[in-house]
């Protein structure tokens, strides 16, 4: 969602945080819950808190 | 720190492991391995069943068996320990989970060996536990990873 909304592609978003392109696909379909590293540098490029991106449940 | 190597001795330590793991394996059931290179050398403790002789000394032996366990060994742990060309959390967490498995599946190999052979011919078993830990590790990390960019 908020991926969308900054108009950035999954390959885009993978080089900004120096992942590959298989990761981000992982995290958005919730097969992989990132590290708390990766989770701040997602929000800060996204500009929210970590809590918008992601849940426990 | 992660401990791997570059990405670059991949390939080739690949190739070299697999196929000296064939290769070696052939030479061990055929018992030719046994027999390449022979020459003296200095043993810190050796047993023969045939003349009961202690090492402690120089003796006579075989190096083909040394010379394959080293390749493999080395060439394994390059190949299994090698990053990816994006190396990044996903991988780590997914090489852990191989390795993982890896010894699960070769130590209940271990315990079910133990009950089921016997006498001399568990030195085999013996053998294989030393390399099936890399090569499980190889395979499963590998089949993980193809599903991974695959995806």
């Amino acid at each position: 969602m908020y991926r969308g909304k900054y108009k950035m592609t999954q390959e885009d978003l993978s080089i900004k945080l120096g992942v590959s392109r298989q990761t981000i696909n992982s995290i958005e379909n919730n097969k992989y819950f990132p590290s708390l590293e990766l989770g701040l540098k997602l929000s800060k490029i996204f500009e929210c808190k970590v809590d918008d991106l992601f849940s426990l449940d | 720190m992660n401990y791997l190597f570059d990405n670059k001795y991949k390939k080739i330590s690949g190739l070299v492991f697999y196929l000296t793991s064939i290769i070696g394996f052939y030479l061990l059931i055929t018992d030719i391995i046994f027999d390449l290179f022979t020459l003296n050398v200095y043993s810190l403790f050796s047993e023969s069943f045939s003349d009961l002789t202690y090492g402690g000394g120089w003796i006579e032996n075989g190096l083909g068996d040394e010379i394959f366990t080293t390749i493999i060994i080395i060439s394994g742990l390059i190949n299994s320990f090698c990053k990816e060309k994006i190396e990044d959390e996903l991988i780590s967490k997914i090489r852990l989970e191989s390795l993982t498995m890896s010894l699960f599946i070769s130590y209940g190999l271990v315990i079910i060996s133990t009950f089921l052979i016997y006498n001399l011919s568990y030195m085999y078993v013996m053998v294989f536990n030393l390399f099936i830990i890399l090569i499980l590790f190889n395979l499963i990390f590998s089949y993980r990873l193809y599903k991974h960019y695959k995806s």
